[in-house]
């Protein structure tokens, strides 16, 4: 009992030995704690692991963890997953700056450029040729993926994870309420869904009260203005040339026309959703021009709603639109860089995809044959229409984003494009072009 | 060895060992002390010192993120000046400076003496201003994000139904950085005010009643009693006011996003901006620097003219 801890006598500089090792460690331990917190979650450091990051909101994050538990019975190895919160682009810069990134990780289209020409990301195309992977190019739309290229158009740097393409969304009590008898999805399903009847309901809609349409400056609500009339965004190099093309021209005018007449509001650079998904939600706007991510929200609301393809001139074809995108690339300091293309493999193919969005009800496929996944509960009735969207779209311009400021300046460009009055089809085509094109 | 000199020596000798001891005692001391200071400032040198270290070597860089940094010389702080769209973003830093730092000031002080009547009900009001205090920048965006849209804004509705038209807050340029500046006071207000509150519960009542038996008005004893004797507290909350301003940027990301218009774009937001989305590491850096030069003239000036208006209590 002499002995004991308690009942040995405490001097003073014993007391403040203690306490001085004791302040050091508490002080230390958040230190190093955020020193090592780029690495530590990934797990990737030994053999047999490996990590990948994303964002995500909770639902996902939850299921991405349970796909990494399932992944790693697969692969026999320790798969975690990375949710990263808050400004992810920094984050992640600032993960690969200090060589603490994980294995794999999610780029944005605004981001990958930058990542293939400074190194950061590493070729996929031999991986996805070879025996090994357990999904193939050819099972990605086309149009999906030319943004993971590099500025020569070879290799490929990324594997788009999943889609969400420019849909109109309408609510049916809005439209019904202002005398539009026969809703947009009905119209495409009798071939009718061309300009001259959206522009009849937007009419319809502004003679209510209601606001027939908010876009933003964000390319996915207005590059489809280019493509609707069967215009030309982008040639095979990916040089944007719509400026030249009549058919874009038409698009442009008829877009900015609505934005003059007030049919169309401009909604410049608020944040993707919150003014047009505000207002959608309130029963104040009769469409709104987002993805599938929409859904989630739309479930609990008391309004009829459904979805339609962008009108088209002939009223029953679905005509090129943009669909926003993200990919998966393996890091190219990649500790587990074979575990690190197995999970990236798995990652998109349809098993994984099923896995991943099955449930879920905020994006659609990248790859095809999983068109039942947009339908998933009937809901929207029109559902099977994503799919078809995802076939004929593109995602962004390589040219929009090939270049860090370019990708910045857009968006401002455009919001003054749109705002000035004086704008038309041909000044804004060339300040656009301009830009991208150099 | 004559008197004088023995007492010379022995006073000499005297103090000789005590002296090593206090030196050793104080080296000792010392030790202790910086061992106790160590963690902290590990910590400042690692995640404050050092960063602005590096931060101050991008400035004279080319970097973009990745690989080796490239010597630069003035060319980041030439870009700087010649672009247009920073001197906008200066413009607009400064402009919502001149609107929320006395916009919160004045209307903190105001409630703060408005709450020395409030009686029982103090503590429910300061609980109800210091609430947007504790609420995160980006939940607070968030309630403004609706509060400012056009077209089921109560804030509109209200206006509307008074014949006043109601502006589109954040599409109009001419209002897109007074919205900033009435968030910004919104949620300011209740930490000024707590400090305004102790600062005047901090005045002698012998000064008002003094200033009252001297025949003072109400207004004559706000302004030269009440004002001089919180002048510290008025220049505390100025300095960090301008500071907090200068910074401003959580805002303007929660309500634009990555691509704020020209009209709406602060000196941080560009920072943020030019590092983060277009890898220019090293304009953003000196960007950050001559905001740091700015803050540190503007702090000076500061303290330079407190001597002429601040009057501190004996």
């Amino acid at each position: 009992m002499s002995d004991s801890l308690l009942s040995r006598p405490v001097d003073r500089r014993a007391l403040l030995r203690t306490g001085m090792l004791g302040a050091l460690g508490l002080a230390a331990a958040p230190a190093l704690a955020a020193c090592g917190g780029g690495s530590a979650p990934g797990g990737s450091s030994g053999s047999g692991s490996v990590s990948w990051a994303a964002w995500a909101n909770p639902g996902e994050g939850e299921r991405y963890k349970k796909f990494a538990e399932e992944l790693s019975k697969k692969i026999n190895a320790k798969v975690s997953f990375q949710a990263v919160v808050g400004d992810y682009e920094a984050k992640l810069l600032s993960q690969l700056a200090g060589g603490a990134a994980p294995d794999a990780f999610y780029v944005g289209d605004g981001q990958m450029a930058k990542f293939i020409g400074a190194k950061q990301v590493s070729d996929l195309s031999d991986y996805l040729s070879g025996g090994k992977s357990p999904v193939k190019l050819e099972e990605f739309p086309e149009g999906l993926y030319q943004w993971c290229k590099g500025a020569d158009g070879t290799g490929l740097y990324g594997l788009p994870v999943d889609c969400n393409p420019s849909v109109l969304w309408f609510n049916k009590d809005v439209l019904s309420a202002a005398g539009v008898s026969s809703d947009p999805a009905q119209l495409f399903d009798g071939g009718t869904w061309n300009f001259d009847a959206f522009t009849d309901a937007l009419d319809k809609v502004r003679g209510s009260g209601k606001k027939g349409l908010i876009l933003s400056n964000w390319w996915f609500n207005w590059a489809w203005a280019v493509t609707a009339f069967g215009g030309t965004l982008q040639d095979e190099s990916g040089k944007i040339v719509f400026a030249d093309d009549p058919k874009a021209q038409e698009g442009l005018g008829w877009l900015l026309e609505q934005f003059k007449s007030g049919n169309i509001t401009y909604a410049g650079s608020l944040p993707k959703g919150q003014s047009g998904d505000a207002l959608f939600l309130a029963g104040q706007l009769a469409f709104n021009n987002v993805g599938r991510w929409a859904l989630p929200t739309l479930k609990s609301v008391k309004f009829g709603y459904d979805i339609a393809p962008l009108p088209s001139p002939t009223g029953k074809d679905i005509m090129p639109a943009p669909v926003a995108t993200a990919a998966i690339a393996l890091n190219a300091k990649a500790k587990n860089r074979e575990k690190a293309l197995e999970l990236i493999g798995n990652y998109v193919s349809k098993e994984g995809q099923q896995f991943r969005l099955s449930g879920g009800g905020n994006a659609v496929a990248s790859v095809k044959g999983l068109d039942g996944l947009a339908t998933e509960g009937g809901v929207p009735a029109h559902g099977k229409l994503f799919n078809e969207v995802v076939a004929k779209g593109y995602a962004m311009p390589n040219a929009f984003v090939s270049k860090a400021k370019t990708a910045t300046e857009l968006p401002t460009l455009v919001d003054k494009l749109f705002k000035n009055p004086s704008t038309t089809a041909a000044s804004f085509s060339e300040a656009v072009s301009k830009l991208v094109n150099g | 060895m004559s008197l004088d000199t023995q007492i010379r020596a022995s006073v000499d000798a005297v103090p000789a060992q005590p002296r090593r001891k206090v030196s050793r005692r104080r080296r000792k001391d010392t030790i202790a002390a910086l061992v106790f200071l160590s963690p902290q400032l590990l910590g400042l040198i690692v995640f404050m010192i050092g960063p602005l270290g590096f931060a101050l070597y991008l400035a004279f860089s080319h970097w973009d993120g990745f690989g080796a940094a490239t010597f630069a010389g003035l060319s980041n702080f030439t870009e700087l000046f010649e672009n247009p769209r920073i001197q906008r973003s200066a413009i607009n830093t400064v402009w919502f400076t001149v609107l929320q730092v006395p916009g919160v000031m004045i209307t903190a002080f105001l409630f703060a003496l408005f709450m020395q009547k409030a009686g029982r009900m103090t503590n429910v009001y300061r609980l109800g201003f210091v609430a947007p205090v504790v609420t995160s920048s980006v939940a607070v965006a968030t309630i403004w994000l609706y509060l400012f849209n056009p077209e089921i804004s109560p804030i509109n509705s209200a206006l509307r139904s008074i014949g006043i038209p109601a502006p589109n807050w954040l599409q109009d340029p001419s209002f897109i950085i007074p919205s900033f500046a009435v968030v910004a006071i919104w949620q300011g207000l209740g930490y000024q005010l707590v400090m305004f509150m102790a600062g005047l519960q901090s005045i002698g009542a012998s000064y008002l009643e003094a200033a009252e038996l001297d025949g003072c008005s109400a207004w004559q004893k706000l302004w030269h009693v009440t004002v001089p004797l919180i002048s510290p507290t008025i220049l505390f909350l100025s300095i960090t006011s301008i500071i907090g301003s200068f910074q401003v940027f959580d805002y303007i990301y929660v309500f634009m996003d990555s691509s704020a218009p020209d009209e709406a774009r602060t000196i941080v937001y560009e920072i943020v901006q030019m590092a983060f989305r277009e890898f220019n590491f090293g304009a953003a850096s000196a960007l950050a620097f001559l905001l740091f030069l700015v803050l540190l003239g503007v702090t000076g000036l500061q303290m330079a003219a407190q001597k002429r208006w601040v009057h501190y209590a004996e």
